[in-house]
């Protein structure tokens, strides 16, 4: 049965590029990157479209991450793109209020294992036990023992992080 | 049932079939409900899995537009279909190592070249400002003893220096010349520097024209006369060691006026002629060496600069300053795949590095508008997802590398090392994917207007 790719498109579009922003912290590439991925996964039609659709994007993410000193330019527009369009943007407080928190969610990824934040990226991505079993090499059964350890040392690495700030204010 | 894992908890909680079948998911449903150990380890687990959640719901873009559809499909269809291996997913960069060592062969070749190619023209267009400016240059014969020939070289730069800061100065450095003056010898080669400095300007200046420059075909090394904005940059880039060879060696008998550059000899010659038996002023001097001379010029050169950076948008700001200019099926080699370009746009010039492990070309096409369109292409390799550790080391790596820990420490980024006029006229970039090639693309268009142009990359 062909896969209904717009249908899919419409559905993951928003999980793919929150999975990819979680990789490249940068909003307008993850968009671009998920773009991409699906303009390859048009082109190959793959049999497994979601677990294919993702394990494209977190290469693509991969390759990304080496050339990040030259994406660092897109960083640069899109403040500059943020500052032109003031009224789409939050306001001030509550803007530095939210970088912060997502800084301190990311630092909190950052202490995770490469594989317990593959899975748990996968997971809230929407994939399931099986498909982040086949991306990973884990057993089905290891997910579960994965994901509550990735899930534990997000919440304790940043808990511990804002114990630091209140504790450095 | 014996208690539950953590792991089961969570499978549990996230309702994953997989992880528990039928069977072993009723009886930990029984178990949860008789055991008030399990029942709270699982409301921990819940509330756990809850917080993660909301926490990654904070780690993601405020906003974001997917584009319709059907303008994905459109991308799609503009690159005919790829096989398995291109169009799966993407592998690691790394490079067979045959290619990576014919790459490094031929950027070692191409890099000795150039260097010679540029000694070569340095030393010409100096001769050449010499023979430009000053009255007195006519009075140099085409061999003379060394010393002879290192005081009539300071003369002549007197002479230039006469015509460019003073006669005063000039007076003062022909005493010395005579032995006459009172300047040491640091100081007589420091004003003779400054002389030769500006003759070198002089001569130099009115080839610099940018658009012919970047609409020269890049064959560097294959010209001698004609000259590149890479030529020009780099000259300007190691005046002080052409000075030095200027200086040094003008006087170098050693060298045969064979070997020089036919305009040259020819030149010297006339003057030779023309000059008949005056006699020259000299002062004994020790003969200096010629090797040392030119090996010390070399090397100078041979430091990092501004040579071989492509003209214009990104080369100009952007990087290292490693670009060598290439042709076309050398950069095909490198890259190994076919160079991409838009069709219909004039190739002005093509520039390679190799970046790491992997090649990078980039090539500058002329835009209808009489702007450049920046074409930077590269491979995105051959690795498997599946060696999630390895990759995961190399992103930290790269992450690292592109972040340092001291922002006091950090390097001035592209974008920051240009002006606010330059950033708005520049950055329009759009990436893309096409052939296993990553290609960045970027010019003074809209965005759309550079989508619709990099539509029509082709081989």
């Amino acid at each position: 049965m062909p896969t209904d790719w717009a249908a899919l498109y419409e559905s993951m579009y928003g999980d793919l590029v929150r999975f990819l922003y979680r990789k490249v912290w940068d909003a307008q590439r993850a968009e671009d990157l998920a773009q991409e991925t699906f303009v390859r996964a048009l082109r190959h039609d793959p049999d497994k479209p979601r677990a294919w659709v993702f394990t494209v994007a977190s290469n693509l993410a991969r390759d990304e991450a080496r050339t990040a000193m030259r994406q660092r330019r897109h960083l640069t527009l899109i403040r500059a793109e943020m500052e032109d369009d003031p009224p789409a943007s939050p306001a001030p407080s509550e803007s530095v209020e939210r970088e912060e928190r997502s800084a301190a969610v990311r630092r909190a990824l950052d202490a995770l294992s490469e594989r317990d934040r593959e899975a748990l990226l996968l997971w809230d991505g929407g994939l399931s036990y099986a498909e982040i079993a086949e991306q990973t090499g884990l057993s089905a059964g290891a997910v579960g023992t994965t994901l509550s350890r990735a899930r534990n040392r997000l919440v304790t690495a940043y808990k511990e992080h804002e114990q630091r700030n209140v504790a450095s204010d | 049932m014996s208690h539950l894992t953590d792991g089961q908890l969570h499978a549990y909680l996230d309702g994953s079939v997989e992880a528990l079948d039928g069977a072993t998911l009723v009886e930990a449903h029984s178990h949860i409900a008789a055991c008030d150990d399990c029942s709270a380890r699982l409301e921990a687990a819940r509330l756990v899995r809850d917080e993660a959640v909301s926490l990654l719901g904070t780690a993601a873009p405020s906003s974001f537009s997917p584009p319709a559809f059907e303008e994905l499909e459109r991308r799609a269809a503009l690159v005919d279909p790829v096989d398995d291996s291109a169009a799966g997913p993407p592998r690691g960069r790394s490079l067979p190592s045959g290619r990576n060592a014919a790459s490094g062969r031929l950027f070692r070749r191409s890099g000795s070249l150039a260097w010679a190619a540029s000694l070569t023209v340095a030393l010409t267009a100096g001769w050449l400002a010499r023979g430009t400016v000053g009255t007195g240059l006519t009075e140099r014969p085409a061999v003379t003893a060394p010393s002879e020939t290192v005081a009539l070289q300071d003369k002549q730069e007197a002479s230039a220096l006469d015509q460019s800061v003073g006669r005063e100065a000039a007076e003062s450095l022909e005493g010395s010349v005579t032995g006459e003056g009172g300047y040491d010898e640091a100081t007589r080669r420091s004003l003779a520097r400054q002389a030769t400095e500006r003759s070198a300007e002089s001569a130099s200046e009115p080839k610099e024209d940018r658009n012919a420059q970047a609409a020269a075909p890049p064959e560097f090394f294959a010209r001698e006369g004609a000259e590149t904005e890479a030529d020009a940059d780099r000259r300007r880039g190691d005046r002080l060691a052409m000075d030095e060879v200027a200086t040094e060696t003008a006087g170098d008998e050693a060298a045969p006026a064979d070997d020089r550059p036919a305009p040259v000899a020819e030149e010297v010659e006339a003057r030779r002629l023309e000059a008949g038996n005056r006699e020259q002023v000299a002062q004994p001097e020790p003969q200096r060496a010629k090797e040392p001379v030119l090996e010390r010029a070399a090397a100078k050169m041979a430091q990092p600069d501004v040579a071989g950076r492509p003209p214009g948008g990104l080369g100009a700001v952007d990087g290292p300053a490693d670009w060598q200019p290439v042709h076309r099926e050398q950069a095909e080699a490198l890259l190994g795949g076919a160079l991409k370009t838009v069709e219909g746009l004039r190739v002005l010039s093509v520039y390679a590095r190799a970046a790491g492990a992997a090649p990078e070309v980039w090539t500058a096409q002329q835009l209808d508008s009489g702007h450049q369109l920046n074409l930077r292409q590269t491979p995105i390799g051959d690795g498997r997802f599946g060696d999630l550790e390895e990759s995961g080391a190399e992103n930290e790596r790269a992450e690292q590398a592109a972040e340092p820990a001291d922002p006091a420490a950090e390097p001035v980024s592209e974008m920051e090392a240009r002006t606010p006029l330059q950033q708005a006229y520049y950055e329009t970039l759009e990436s893309l994917l096409v052939d296993g090639f990553l290609i960045e693309a970027t010019a003074p268009l809209s965005r759309d207007s550079l989508r619709s142009l990099l539509s029509r990359l082709r081989d």
